[in-house]
């Protein structure tokens, strides 16, 4: 017998297909993809097919508490209003943004207080104005804001209508019409008629709303029953007249965390409480089909983003994202970055480039996506290196990249029997190499064995791009 | 000689595919054009602009069944804010002293200070009493006079009781008739009313004469008399002479 009649080899690319399909039940299944992770921060969308660096964070000019940023920002207005001009809302504050600062002085003085405010919920722009949705230690309200003056008129809603339930505010408009999420009732406020009703519909004790959006001269009202035991996705007449809801499609028995339109698909965020984590699934037809499961929290309407052509959203204390770059490309999950400390409050996209605002304890900061992170890392799926009675053992191991520039690197290592064993490190580094080949493997033979690739030491600045990793083996006796 | 390949394989459809529609069912508000064709709900337009059907029935110009100025419900019951119906015609009924502006052809007017005539517009716009504009329908009934004196008859066949004469009856045979005279007042006859008294029960007193055959035979009760008159002399005379 020939030394390849045992030999054999392992081929892991076609990194953009992410998280395998069960990585959120066993973070070492053998079910998957040769692209595909069983836990993974890194970045698989920029560049599809590679695998790199996640992007790292940098806060924005006066975006911690040493700036203006002195609490956490939960919603990030996320179209401008004007060129790199857009806004956000804190716990207690209004905030000015541009795509590089947090405004700070001015006239009026940025950022500014609203009255009462504990919690800021959404801030949108219709027409001419910006209104924000807030709670207050009981109840809650609309502040409305000129965008030419920028002056804030701080009880707007309780003044032209009503008070708000103290809850969450997503909140949409179109045109002339602007609808929201008010605790169990939803609102609308019609410009051209000047007329607010912060309790248009009521979807009775116990439901609360959780997202809206309008899509196909329609309002889909994401609402949750019984503290999340129960969703519903509400379909209502697109000029916010009627009374009376239009259709509806049952989510289940979980909670809803957001609703998403992206191409004309409704995606659809919620609690799958028949199954570890957390899913993202798509309207087709009259049901909810899941496309993938990702593990961590449930994001609210306040934390989703479109990036790179896929959906962006927060699973603390990450930033995942969902989707495919390109069609022609499977749908992936993949968890993309880290979102900044540990408490992540807004996620929005307004000039191009994530924005994530996150606290711990008294930091504070708004950051954006900016140079390359070197906490990422890629597991494989576990692979099964078995031959009968024969085990697996790695000799070689070749890694293709891009060409790599200045200090960018990557280091992998290979584990063994389900993480028993660890090989040596493998860097994958020099200028201008595509090409890395690792001969000495100090793994023994194995049952399985799972490829790692960390980035933690490797370059903020050059990224090191993987596009195939090769493994080749022999099957000895044992 | 090749090495065995071992690397996993799931086939994995690209987004295009997985993302396909394939339910062959109508989507979650489900539309065609501008048609809204929902679960209990058919909408076609927007805002109040809507015609619309659904559990309650058909509906126009609003966003609902309940608010809208044209609807009809599954009972057959109509509303409608406003109708208009080009072949019926609409009258209009005065009641009023004065002659009225006829709005249209049938119109119908009463006069309230001359007995309540009823006249008919025989034109639009109809202001006086003639032919082709307000024109009398002979709908009058009779006037019933009860007095001593004699009346002035507003119709023909009018009746007067002459409340001082035993209620005689009279007819007026003329409007304005002032006069009991051929053409005017005539007396009403009753030939009947004499044989009635004849008739009447026993025990039954008559006032006054009893002629039978002009003044030939006379029942005389005031006298207590019977006469039998040849014309000019009494004949036989049974009682008082």
């Amino acid at each position: 017998m020939s030394d390849n009649d045992n030999a054999f080899s392992i081929q892991l690319e076609g990194f953009n297909e992410g998280f395998s399909p069960l990585a959120h039940i066993d973070s070492k299944t053998f079910v998957g993809n040769k692209g595909q992770a069983s836990d993974m921060k890194a970045d698989i969308i920029s560049l599809p097919g590679f695998l790199t660096q996640s992007p790292a964070l940098a806060s924005l000019t006066n975006g911690t508490q040493a700036g203006v940023v002195d609490q956490l920002i939960r919603f990030i207005l996320d179209k401008p209003t004007a060129a790199d001009v857009t806004y956000a809302i804190g716990t207690t504050k209004l905030f000015k943004l541009s795509s590089t600062a947090v405004v700070s002085g001015g006239s009026p003085s940025w950022p500014q207080a609203v009255t009462n405010m504990t919690e800021g919920e959404s801030v949108i722009r219709l027409k001419a104005n910006i209104y924000g949705f807030f709670n207050k230690s009981s109840g809650g309200d609309i502040l409305k804001m000129p965008i030419a003056t920028e002056v804030i008129d701080h009880t707007w809603g309780s003044v032209t209508a009503a008070a708000l339930q103290n809850a969450p505010h997503p909140s949409a408009c179109k045109e002339d019409v602007m609808v929201f999420g008010n605790g169990r009732y939803l609102g609308v406020y019609i410009e051209g008629s000047a007329t607010l009703d912060v309790q248009k519909l009521d979807f009775g004790e116990g439901s609360e709303i959780a997202d809206v959006l309008f899509h196909s001269n329609t309002w889909w009202i994401a609402v949750n029953f019984g503290e999340g035991k129960r969703g519903q996705i509400y379909l209502y007449d697109g000029s916010a007249i009627s009374n009376i809801l239009s259709d509806e499609v049952g989510v289940g028995d979980q909670k809803i965390g957001f609703l998403y339109v992206q191409n004309g698909i409704i995606y659809v965020a919620y609690d799958d409480k028949s199954s570890s984590g957390f899913a993202i699934g798509w309207l087709n037809g009259r049901t909810i089909k899941p496309l993938r499961y990702f593990t961590g929290t449930l994001p609210t309407h306040r934390q989703k983003a479109l990036y790179k052509n896929t959906l962006l959203f927060v699973s603390s204390p990450d930033i995942w994202s969902i989707g495919a770059p390109v069609e022609q490309l499977p749908v992936q999950i993949s968890k993309l970055s880290d979102g900044g400390y540990s408490t992540l409050g807004a996620l929005a996209c307004p000039f191009g480039t994530p924005m994530i605002a996150s606290s711990e304890s008294t930091n504070f900061r708004i950051a954006k996506f900016s140079g390359y992170s070197t906490d990422s890392l890629w597991k494989s799926i576990m692979l099964d290196v078995t031959s009968e009675r024969d085990l697996g053992k790695i000799n070689t191991v070749i890694v293709t990249t891009k060409a790599l520039v200045g200090s960018a690197k990557a280091e992998i290592t290979i584990e063994g029997n389900q993480g028993v064993l660890t090989s040596n490190t493998l860097s994958v580094t020099g200028v201008g190499l595509t090409r890395h080949v690792f001969k000495t493997i100090t793994l023994g033979a194995c049952e399985d064995i799972r490829v790692v690739v960390s980035f933690a030491n490797g370059d903020a600045t050059n990224y090191c791009p993987i596009r195939k990793i090769n493994l080749l083996g022999s099957f000895v006796e044992r | 000689m090749r090495s065995k390949d071992i690397s996993p394989k799931m086939n994995i459809s690209a987004a295009e595919v997985e993302m396909l529609d394939n339910t062959f069912d109508l989507s979650i508000g489900q539309k065609i054009g501008g048609l809204s064709m929902f679960s209990n709900v058919f909408k076609r337009g927007y805002g109040n602009a809507v015609f619309g059907s659904d559990e309650n029935g058909i509906w126009l110009g609003a966003a609902d069944f309940p608010t809208a100025p044209f609807r009809v419900t599954m009972a057959g019951a109509i509303y409608a804010a406003s109708a208009s119906f080009p072949n019926l015609v609409t009258i209009t009924i005065f009641k009023q002293n004065g002659i009225p502006t006829s709005t249209a052809i049938g119109d119908l007017w009463f006069d309230t200070d001359d007995n309540n005539k009823m006249y008919r517009a025989g034109s639009v716009g109809a202001t006086t009493i003639a032919s082709g504009q307000w024109e009398l329908v002979n709908t009058v009934g009779v006037q019933i006079f009860a007095q001593n004196g004699i009346p002035t008859s507003l119709n023909v066949g009018d009746l007067w009781y002459d409340t001082d004469d035993n209620n005689k009856v009279y007819r007026a045979a003329s409007v304005g008739a002032d006069q009991i005279t051929a053409g005017e007042w005539v007396l009403v006859n009753d030939l009947r009313a004499a044989d009635a008294l004849l008739k009447a029960g026993s025990s039954q007193t008559l006032s006054g004469d009893i002629l039978v055959g002009g003044s030939n035979v006379k029942i005389d009760g005031a006298n207590t008399r019977i006469l039998i008159n040849d014309g000019t002399n009494n004949r036989i005379v049974i009682g008082n002479v």
